[in-house]
């Protein structure tokens, strides 16, 4: 009786022994192995599982978005109703300002309106003087002189006739 | 022929004080010019010639000056031309 206890005992003992050598032998070589990685190219476990987002975490991504785009609206945007009695004042004030500006210029007539024209600056004062003086008198020995002559140079010229100036193109198409 | 002409025309531009003239003929257009804006005024001294036959009684045109800044314009008409002449004052 003594002697079949202690055999049993034996033998689950070494069963466990057994199956703490595979453990061991199975962790030693993958912490002994260095897997072999390629240069360039992302793990493969983060590709092959994606982020996961929830449900909760859009709507707040798209509330977030929203928001942004109201905040920029509302700095381009001014509120009219805050621009109502401020504004009037501000509106009357400043209609007083131009009407007190208006009042306070003065417009001046430009002088060359009133003034006389003035002279070119070829004319010379003792031309004035002379125009001014007293009137200019009509040169007729001059004008009559070469009024007579010229006329009687054109008497003498002649002008030959040349035939008539018609070009007559039914022969031709005949 | 042609010669004399322009002959009497050299004449007239040598004369003391002349700058420019104008000879236009019955119907206003311009013969010789020499001067400065003398062609462009051709038919505006015949029309002021004729014009100022109205106011004779005989009809005949007046001699007309016309006195400027810088020259004084002498116009007389004739039979068949009427001749401008420019000259300093």
């Amino acid at each position: 009786m003594g002697c079949v206890v202690s055999k049993s005992d034996d033998i689950k003992n070494e069963n466990e022994s057994r199956q703490r050598n595979q453990a061991s032998s199975s962790q030693q070589p993958s912490s002994s192995q260095t897997p072999s990685k390629q240069i360039g190219i992302a793990a493969k476990d983060s590709e092959e599982q994606p982020q996961e987002v929830s449900y909760s975490q859009m709507r707040e991504l798209d509330n977030d978005f929203f928001k942004d785009i109201i905040d920029r609206t509302a700095q381009k945007f001014i509120d009219v109703s805050m621009v109502g009695p401020d504004g009037k004042d501000s509106f009357l004030d400043r209609e007083k300002d131009y009407s007190a500006q208006i009042k306070d210029s003065k417009l001046l007539k430009p002088t060359s309106l009133t003034s006389l024209p003035r002279l070119s600056q070829q004319c010379q004062m003792s031309n004035l003087q002379n125009l001014l003086s007293q009137p200019t008198t009509f040169d007729n020995e001059l004008m009559s002189k070469y009024t007579s002559s010229i006329s009687e140079n054109l008497n003498g010229i002649h002008i030959k006739e040349c035939g008539e100036l018609v070009v007559f193109f039914g022969n031709s198409l005949k | 022929m042609d010669k004399q002409l322009a002959d009497t025309f050299t004449q007239l531009s040598q004369q003391n004080g002349v700058v420019g003239y104008c000879c236009v003929d019955e119907s206003g257009l311009c013969l010789k010019a020499h001067g400065n804006k003398q062609s462009s005024n051709a038919g505006f001294y015949k029309s002021l010639l004729d014009k100022s036959k109205f106011l004779t009684q005989s009809g005949e045109p007046a001699n007309i000056v016309i006195e400027t800044d810088t020259a004084n314009i002498f116009i007389q008409q004739n039979d068949k031309i009427t001749l401008s002449v420019s000259k300093l004052p």
